[in-house]
C-alpha cells in the first residue's frame, strides 16, 4: 500500500519536473511567502488527464464496438437523458469553483506586498529594463544572455521584493518564470508584484568570484513591443541579504564622469546604440565625437561643429530629451523622450562617455 | 413519420416569380456558353450556392498564405539568434576578431544583406503578425459562415436562397475589398503590430506610413462582411424555413449559424468603431489609446476583447456544428440531447459577451481581473456539455470510419484538449504564469485550429459530394487527416511545455534551453504542411477523375441530401415539406438508401420504410 502511494507520488513529481524543467534548476517554483500555484496547476493537470482519458476511451471504446457492419440492425437506444445531463452539468460546477478560489487565493497573495517589502522601482522601455533600488542606486552588472547583454538586478534572499513597474513607451510585460508570476508594464499607470524568493539553501546555486553564492533566474517581457522584444531579458540575481546591502551600496558610490555614462548607457541606451560600431536600431557611439553627421531632413552637422565641446554636449542633450527633433540619416523616429528618466550630471556623464569612444 | 415529401405540388414551384432560365433543373454549377459568359455569370450571381463556392476557394487560398506565413515563423524559430566571434586571418597575416549574427533564417531567406537583429526580427514580427491576421480576420471567422453556411443553410431549412440574395453577393465583394486592402498592406512591407493591434505599439509604429492603416482598414471592412451575412442568416432562419420545420426541427448546424450570426451583428460594429479610432489616433493625432497624446492603452484592449471574444465564439461555434451534423450522420444515430445542444449554443453565445476581460489579467484591476475570472469558468460548461453529448451519440450507433468521421474523432480529442487547458488559464494564480506564454499558444491552437479548422476541413470531406457532385478517394483522404493529426500534436502539445517552462509568445529568438523543443515544433508543422497539401490534392483529384457522388453519399436525414449532387439552381424542384427531424436515424430511412442496405431499428418503421419505397418505384403520390 505505502509503496503504491510511493510510486504515484513520483509519478506525480516527475510529471511536474517535466514540465516546469529548468536547466540547472529542476521544476520547482523559487517563489515562496503565499500558496504554490504549481499546486492548484498541478491539480488541474491531474483532473483533466482523468477527464481526457476517460472521453477518450468511451469514445474509441463505442467507435469500434459499435462500428458499422453492413445489414446488421442497430439497436435503437435513448437519444436523450434528463439525470445524466444534469448530472454532467452540474458537477462540473463545483471543480469549477474550487479553481476559481484557489486560484483568487493565489493571485491576490501575489498583489498584496507584505509592508517590509523591499521596493524596486522597474522601468521598461523599447529595449531594455532598469530598476532604481531603495537608495537610489541602479545595477552597472550587465551578462550576456542570446545575443545581448542585459542588466543583472540583485535581490535579496527570503526577503520579499515588491517591483514598482512603469514603462516609457509601449505596454511591456515583466514575468520570472521561475517565481511563477508576471504582470503588465504600462505607460501611464504603476502596476506592482511582489516576490520573496526561495533561500539559497533550498536549491542549486553557484558562486561569484569572492565565493558569494547565488542563484539567477530570468526575467522576460512578456507583452510584444516590437523589433528587440525577444531581447528584452533581464536576471535576478538571487544573494544573501548581507551581500546584497553591501553591494547596491557600492554602486552608490561617487564614480567619475565616463563611469556614470557608461553605466546609463548599459542600462537604457545599448539595447540600441554600440559603443563598438556596430549598426543597430540607433546610431553608433563609437567616433561620434569630432565627425560629420547627415540628418533625415537634409541637414548637417560638420565634423568642425560636432568637435565643438558645447555644441556637441547641446546636440547629445537634445537628442536625449527631445529625440524626434534630429534623426540620422539611415535610422527611423524609434527613440522615445527620455525627459524624467534621466538627471542632468547624468546626461553630462553620457557626453563624457561618447567622447571616450574614440 | 414518413420522408420529407417534394413530390407535393408545392407553392412556390420553380414556375413562380422567376422568369423561365433554361438551366433552372440543371446543376449550378453548369457553365454558360462561353467562358466570358461564365465568368460574368459567376461575378454577378444571387445564387447563394455560387457565392458559398467563391468564399470557400478565397478562404482556401488564404489558408495557404497564412500556412506559408506560419512555416516561415516556425522555420525561424529553427535555431536561436546569437552575436558569434569568429577568429580569422587578415591580408597581412595578423590573426582578427569579427563578430557575425548566427540563426538569422528570414532576412538570409528574404536577402536581406547584413541584417542586424533588429531588422531580421522585424521580418520575424511581420511574419507572425501576417499569419495571425490572415488567419483570424480571412481564414476563420468566414469559413463555416460565410464558406459553408452560405451554401448549406439555405437548402438545410428548405430555401430557394438566403432572404436577401443581392446583400449577399455585396457581402463577397466587400469580403474581397477587405482583402484587397490586407494584400496592399502586406506589399508595402507588411505590419509589425500583431494580429490584436494593441496601443500604443500599433499607434507609434512605422509612424511615417500608411500600411498600419491599411491593415486596420481591412479587418474594418472585412468586420461589415461579417455583419451582413450574420443579419441575411438571421432573417433567412426567422422567414424562410420550410413549412412543417418548426425551431427544434433545424439541424443544429442551422441553430449554430444562427447563434453565431446574432453575435456577429451585435458585436463587429464594436471592433468597427475601436478601429476607426485607432486610425484616427494615428492619422489625426487625437489622445484616446496613446498615454503619450493622453490615452488610455487599456480602454483599447477593453474595446477589443468586447469584440474579439465573442469572436472567439464566432470562429468555434461553427466548428462545432459541423460536428453536429457529421457524428449523427456517420453514426446512423440520432443526437444524443439535441435540445441541450442547441441552448448550449445560445447559452455559449449570451455568456461570450461577459468573458472578455480574462484576456487581461495581467492588465487589468484586481476586481475586474475576478469577476471575469469567475465568468469564464461559467462558459467552460456549456462547452462541457456539448463534449459529452458527443460521446454520448456514439453509444448503440453503427459507425461508418469515413473521413469526415475521422476528423470528428480527431475534433473531439484536440478540442477536448484545447477546452481543458482553457481551465489553467482562467484560473487566475496559474494564470499570473501562463498568461502570454507558449501554453496560451499552444492553448488557442487547439481550439481555433484543432477545433474549427479541423471541424471546417472535415465539413468539406462531408459535403464534397454534395457542393461539387464528386466523389473523393476516401483511403487517401483518412491518410492525410491521420498525418494532419500527428503534425498537429507534434507541433502544439510540446509548445504547452515550452510555456509552462517559461517560453513567452512572439519571440523572434530564445535561450538555448529551448531549442530542442522548439525544433520539435517546427517538424511538426512541416508535417501539418505535408498533410493539408495531401488533402487538397485528394480534392483536386476528385474534381478531375473523381466518381460521380449519389445524391445521399453518407445516409444524411437533413434537407440537403434529399436533392441531387450537385443541386441544381433552385435547390429543389417544389417546395418540400417537413415530415421528420434531422437526426430520426431510428425511424426514418435515408433519402436514396435501400431498406436492404440501412436497416432502420424501429421495426414498424422499418416496415413503412419497405413500402415507402415501393410507393417511390411505382411513382405513387403524396400519400405521406
Amino acid at each position: 500500500m505505502s509503496n503504491h502511494v510511493l510510486q504515484s507520488a513520483t509519478l506525480a513529481d516527475s510529471a511536474h519536473e517535466f514540465m516546469f524543467k529548468r536547466e540547472g534548476l529542476g521544476g520547482k517554483s523559487y517563489f515562496t511567502g503565499v500558496t504554490d500555484s504549481d499546486d492548484i496547476y498541478m491539480w488541474i493537470f491531474w483532473l483533466s488527464t482523468v477527464i481526457f482519458i476517460m472521453l477518450m476511451g468511451v469514445m474509441l471504446y463505442w467507435t469500434f464496438k459499435y462500428r458499422r457492419v453492413p445489414g446488421t440492425i442497430a439497436a435503437a437506444s435513448s437519444s436523450h437523458n434528463m439525470l445524466l445531463e444534469l448530472a454532467w452539468s452540474i458537477i462540473p460546477m463545483g471543480f469549477f469553483a474550487y479553481m476559481f478560489f484557489e486560484g483568487f487565493h493565489g493571485y491576490i497573495g501575489r498583489l498584496a506586498a507584505p509592508p517590509d517589502s523591499i521596493e524596486l522601482r522597474l522601468t521598461g522601455r523599447k529595449w531594455n529594463w532598469s530598476a532604481v533600488y531603495p537608495n537610489g542606486a541602479e545595477t552597472p552588472e550587465q551578462i550576456v544572455v542570446g545575443a545581448v547583454k542585459v542588466p543583472v538586478f540583485y535581490v535579496p534572499e527570503d526577503r520579499p521584493v515588491k517591483l514598482l513597474m512603469i514603462s516609457q513607451d509601449v505596454l511591456h510585460a515583466f514575468w520570472i518564470p521561475d517565481f511563477r508570476t508576471k504582470m503588465d508594464v504600462q505607460p501611464n499607470r504603476y502596476t506592482s508584484y511582489w516576490f520573496k524568493a526561495a533561500r539559497l539553501d533550498d536549491g542549486p546555486t553557484k558562486s561569484l568570484p569572492d565565493g558569494t553564492r547565488y542563484r539567477d533566474h530570468f526575467a522576460f517581457c512578456a507583452e510584444y513591443c516590437g523589433d528587440m522584444h525577444s531581447e528584452m531579458a533581464a536576471i535576478i540575481r538571487v544573494v544573501p541579504d548581507a551581500y546584497y546591502g553591501q553591494v547596491i551600496s557600492t554602486w552608490n558610490d561617487a564614480v567619475e564622469p565616463v563611469e556614470l555614462g557608461r553605466r546609463k548607457w548599459a542600462s537604457m541606451c545599448s539595447s540600441c546604440h554600440s559603443s563598438d560600431g556596430t549598426k543597430n536600431t540607433g546610431p553608433t557611439w563609437k567616433g561620434l565625437f569630432g565627425h560629420a553627421v547627415d540628418f533625415t531632413d537634409g541637414t548637417s552637422y560638420t565634423a568642425e561643429q560636432m568637435g565643438n565641446d558645447e555644441f556637441f554636449a547641446n546636440y547629445i542633450r537634445e537628442s536625449i530629451l527631445e529625440p524626434q527633433k534630429k534623426i540620422v540619416a539611415g535610422f527611423g523616429p524609434n527613440m522615445n523622450s527620455f525627459r524624467g528618466q534621466i538627471t542632468e550630471p547624468q546626461i553630462a556623464g553620457i557626453t563624457a562617455y561618447i567622447k571616450s569612444l574614440k | 413519420m414518413a420522408t420529407i415529401d417534394d413530390r407535393n405540388a408545392g407553392t412556390l414551384g420553380d414556375a413562380a416569380g422567376h422568369g423561365g432560365h433554361h438551366d433552372e433543373h440543371g446543376s449550378y454549377l453548369q457553365p454558360k456558353e462561353t467562358l466570358l459568359a461564365t465568368i460574368w455569370d459567376w461575378a454577378t450571381t444571387v445564387d447563394h450556392k455560387k457565392i458559398g463556392v467563391m468564399y470557400l476557394s478565397a478562404v482556401l487560398m488564404m489558408f495557404f498564405f497564412g500556412g506559408v506565413a506560419a512555416l516561415a515563423v516556425r522555420t525561424e524559430l529553427l535555431y536561436p539568434v546569437r552575436t558569434v566571434e569568429v577568429q580569422g586571418v587578415d591580408a597581412q597575416g595578423q590573426p582578427t576578431t569579427t563578430t557575425t549574427v548566427t540563426g538569422q533564417w528570414l532576412a538570409s531567406f528574404l536577402g536581406v544583406k547584413d541584417a542586424n537583429i533588429a531588422q531580421n526580427n522585424q521580418l520575424y514580427n511581420r511574419a507572425f503578425t501576417l499569419h495571425g491576421a490572415i488567419m483570424v480576420f480571412m481564414v476563420i471567422i468566414p469559413s463555416v459562415p460565410a464558406a459553408l453556411g452560405n451554401f448549406f443553410l439555405p437548402i438545410m431549412i428548405g430555401a430557394k436562397d438566403v432572404a436577401f440574395p443581392r446583400l449577399n453577393l455585396l457581402s463577397w465583394y466587400i469580403y474581397v475589398t477587405g482583402s484587397i486592402f490586407g494584400i496592399m498592406s502586406i506589399l508595402l512591407g507588411g505590419v509589425d503590430t500583431g494580429w490584436t493591434f494593441y496601443t500604443p505599439y500599433s499607434t507609434t509604429t512605422d509612424a511615417d506610413q500608411l500600411k498600419v492603416v491599411f491593415m486596420v482598414l481591412a479587418a474594418f471592412i472585412l468586420g461589415f462582411s461579417s455583419i451582413l451575412t450574420g443579419l441575411n442568416f438571421v432573417v433567412t432562419v426567422h422567414k424562410l424555413r420550410a413549412p412543417g420545420m418548426g425551431w427544434f426541427d433545424m439541424p443544429l448546424f442551422v441553430w449554430a449559424l444562427y447563434a453565431t450570426s446574432i453575435l456577429q451583428v451585435l458585436a463587429t460594429p464594436v471592433i468597427g468603431i475601436t478601429l476607426l479610432l485607432l486610425t484616427f489616433e494615428r492619422i489625426f493625432r487625437v489622445g484616446i489609446f496613446d498615454p503619450g497624446l493622453g490615452g488610455d492603452p487599456v480602454l483599447f484592449q477593453h474595446f477589443f476583447w468586447f469584440y474579439s471574444h465573442p469572436v472567439v465564439y464566432v470562429m468555434i461555434l461553427p466548428g462545432m456544428a459541423i460536428i453536429n451534423e457529421i457524428i449523427p450522420v456517420h453514426a446512423h444515430k440520432k443526437i444524443f440531447g439535441y435540445r441541450s445542444m442547441a441552448f448550449a449554443s445560445l447559452g455559449i453565445a449570451a455568456v461570450s459577451f461577459l468573458v472578455w476581460g480574462h484576456h487581461m489579467f495581467t492588465a487589468e484591476g484586481e476586481l475586474a481581473a475576478t469577476v471575469f475570472s469567475a465568468l469564464t469558468f461559467l462558459v467552460a460548461v456549456p462547452t462541457a456539455v456539448k463534449m459529452f453529448n458527443w460521446v454520448g451519440t456514439l453509444y448503440k450507433g453503427s459507425i461508418s470510419m469515413t473521413p469526415p468521421m475521422v476528423y470528428a474523432l480527431m475534433f473531439l480529442f484536440l478540442f477536448a484538449i484545447g477546452g481543458l487547458t482553457g481551465l489553467p488559464l482562467a484560473t487566475l494564480s496559474t494564470d499570473m504564469h501562463l498568461h502570454d506564454s507558449y501554453f496560451v499558444v499552444a492553448h488557442f491552437h487547439y481550439v481555433m485550429m484543432g477545433g474549427t479548422i479541423i471541424a471546417f476541413v472535415g465539413g468539406l470531406h462531408h459535403w464534397w459530394p454534395k457542393l461539387f457532385g464528386k466523389m473523393y478517394n476516401q483511403r487517401a483522404a483518412i491518410v492525410f487527416a491521420l498525418i494532419q493529426f500527428v503534425g498537429f500534436n507534434v507541433t502544439f502539445f510540446t509548445q504547452f511545455i515550452l510555456g509552462t517552462r517559461g517560453m513567452p509568445r512572439r519571440y523572434a529568438s530564445y535561450i538555448d534551453e529551448f531549442q530542442m523543443l522548439h525544433q520539435i515544433s517546427t517538424v511538426g508543422s512541416y508535417m501539418l504542411a505535408v498533410g493539408f497539401t495531401g488533402s487538397l490534392a485528394v480534392f483536386v483529384h476528385s474534381l478531375l477523375a473523381g466518381k460521380k457522388a449519389p445524391q445521399n453519399p453518407w445516409g444524411g436525414l437533413t434537407l440537403e441530401w434529399h436533392i441531387e449532387s450537385p443541386p441544381t439552381t433552385h435547390n429543389f424542384h417544389k417546395e418540400p415539406i417537413v415530415h421528420h427531424g434531422p437526426y430520426d436515424f431510428d425511424t426514418v430511412l435515408p433519402p436514396g438508401w435501400d431498406p436492404k442496405d440501412y436497416p432502420v431499428p424501429n421495426a414498424e418503421a422499418q416496415a413503412k420504410a419497405y413500402e415507402q419505397v415501393e410507393h417511390i418505384h411505382i411513382g405513387h403520390q403524396g400519400q405521406h
